[in-house]
């Protein structure tokens, strides 16, 4: 199925001097002509309002754009380029030049974007680090990640705020572990949690885990608009979800995070949250893409991705365990601990003890 | 003495089951062990990884109190005796094991 022309961004990107491809340059921060080397500064227009945040309006349900496939005729060659489910920005598959296409419904625009800061060179290499340095893998998985390439990624995330005014029923154990009595005390309580900035992974590329992995702190001020310029030469995503959407795939993390400052707010160990109502006010959002390095390898069949932040180059992500090393290691304590315990169970015959 | 080589042919038993049973707490603990230092503090991810913990001080626990009765065992050539004697320990490992597994949330 072929749906309509798409409407992208494609002479812009074109260098001014010589008319060649330009894309932008992490080091610089500059669009630069892949031909020339010509690099000119992106304009920082409506730069100021980059970190804004949205209020969100339950209500009004909004369908999602992204089924269809858009077609755009390449400016340069003439070629095909098809931009299919969430792709906003490619490379045109016949001369390789930079296309950006322009999201038509506001409801889905990104309000803005981190641009990238760290080059591949750096991110592959921290990547394969990364690997590199994880235990109990096989011992042929670094010819498999060897292989591997990693490929830039602006990939769409949320930013959610809210107030929560907590009303919460706990319990902990009144007696300590080793004391013969049982007893559940029960407590009750209120508090406010105030969530900033929450950021919500809104595409499959980037899961929950690997977001806590390698984006360790966000900077709203490091905020730009979502330029085509930044885009340019890098595959980004569009949101494939409505904001009712994203909040709805945040509120496991919520959930989470309030037990947590519930268990800390009665502050006994091993103290269990039982339930808890909230009531959530001040939700504010933003629609933001940021930088990711993503490295897919395959080993024994079994898809793998490492992801490396495009913003301060940390890596995380996913790998093989060895069988054969873990049950090496397994033995090893195994034994360990029961030699300790035949150790202890001699002493103890002798002596006494328990 | 026929008791020490059975008590050493049942810890020989009780450790290669252990080792099987082992491989997942340890790939746990690896995971656990990388989350702790690689992930954001107080993300839920993290708190995610890190969830399921005390199934290794469950494996370590338990392996050492079957070891710490073929000790006894072993070394006195009495099992009867030796279980009894087990049975003060076990309800402190068990609690301690408890308590380990409640405050893993
Ligand atoms: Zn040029
Ligand atoms: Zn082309």
């Amino acid at each position: 199925m072929t749906g309509g022309a798409a409407p992208a961004v494609q002479s812009e990107l074109q260098c001014r001097a010589c008319g060649g491809q330009r894309v932008f340059d992490p080091a610089t921060q500059a669009l630069r002509c892949t031909s020339c080397g010509a690099a000119e500064a992106l304009a920082a227009a409506g730069e100021g309002n980059a970190a804004a945040e949205w209020e969100f309006r339950p209500g009004r349900p909004t369908p999602i754009p992204g089924g269809e496939e858009r077609v755009h005729s390449c400016r340069t060659c003439g070629g095909e380029v098809i931009f299919r489910g969430q792709v906003l920005s490619r490379r045109c598959p016949y001369c390789d030049g930079p296309v950006v296409q322009i999201e038509q419904d506001p409801g889905f625009r990104p309000m803005a974007l981190i641009p990238f800061r760290v080059a591949s060179e750096t991110a592959l290499q921290n990547a394969r680090d990364w690997v590199r340095g994880r235990w109990a893998v096989p011992g042929d998985l670094m010819q498999a990640v060897g292989e591997a390439r990693v490929a830039g990624l602006y990939a769409p995330f949320w930013t959610f705020d809210s107030h929560e005014a907590v009303r919460y029923w706990a319990k902990y154990r009144h007696d300590p572990w080793w004391s013969d009595d049982h007893v559940w005390k029960n407590i009750t309580g209120t508090m406010k949690v105030e969530f900033d900035d929450m950021l919500m992974p809104a595409s499959d590329h980037v899961t929950p885990i690997i977001r806590d992995g390698i984006l360790h702190e966000f900077d709203p001020a490091s905020l730009h608009p979502a330029d085509p310029g930044y885009l340019a030469g890098f595959a980004a995503e569009r949101h494939g979800q409505s904001v009712m959407q994203g909040l709805e795939a945040n509120r496991s993390d919520r959930d989470l995070l309030i037990k947590a400052r519930i268990r800390a707010h009665v502050g006994k160990p091993g103290a269990r949250v039982v339930r808890y109502e909230t009531d959530t006010s001040g939700i504010r959002y933003r629609r933001l893409l940021l930088p990711v390095w993503i490295l897919h390898y395959r080993y024994d069949g079994t898809p793998f991705r490492v992801a490396v932040s495009g913003i301060d180059g940390r890596a995380f992500g996913e790998r093989p365990f060895s069988r054969v090393k873990l049950l090496a290691i397994s033995g090893l304590l195994a034994l360990s601990a029961l030699i300790a315990g035949a150790v202890y169970g001699a002493i103890a015959a002798g002596t006494g003890l328990p | 003495m026929s008791d020490l080589y059975a008590a050493l042919l049942a810890g020989f038993v009780v450790c290669l089951a252990s080792t099987l049973l082992g491989a997942r707490a340890v790939r746990k603990w690896i995971e656990v062990y990388e989350a702790r230092r690689e992930m954001r503090a107080g993300s839920p991810g993290r708190m995610r990884m890190i969830r399921g913990w005390s199934a290794i001080a469950v494996w370590i626990g338990v392996t050492w109190f079957l070891g710490s009765v073929l000790g006894d065992w072993g070394s006195t050539g009495d099992l009867d005796s030796a279980l009894e004697r087990s049975g003060a320990r076990l309800y402190v490992v068990a609690e301690l094991l408890m308590a380990f597994v409640e405050s893993d949330q």
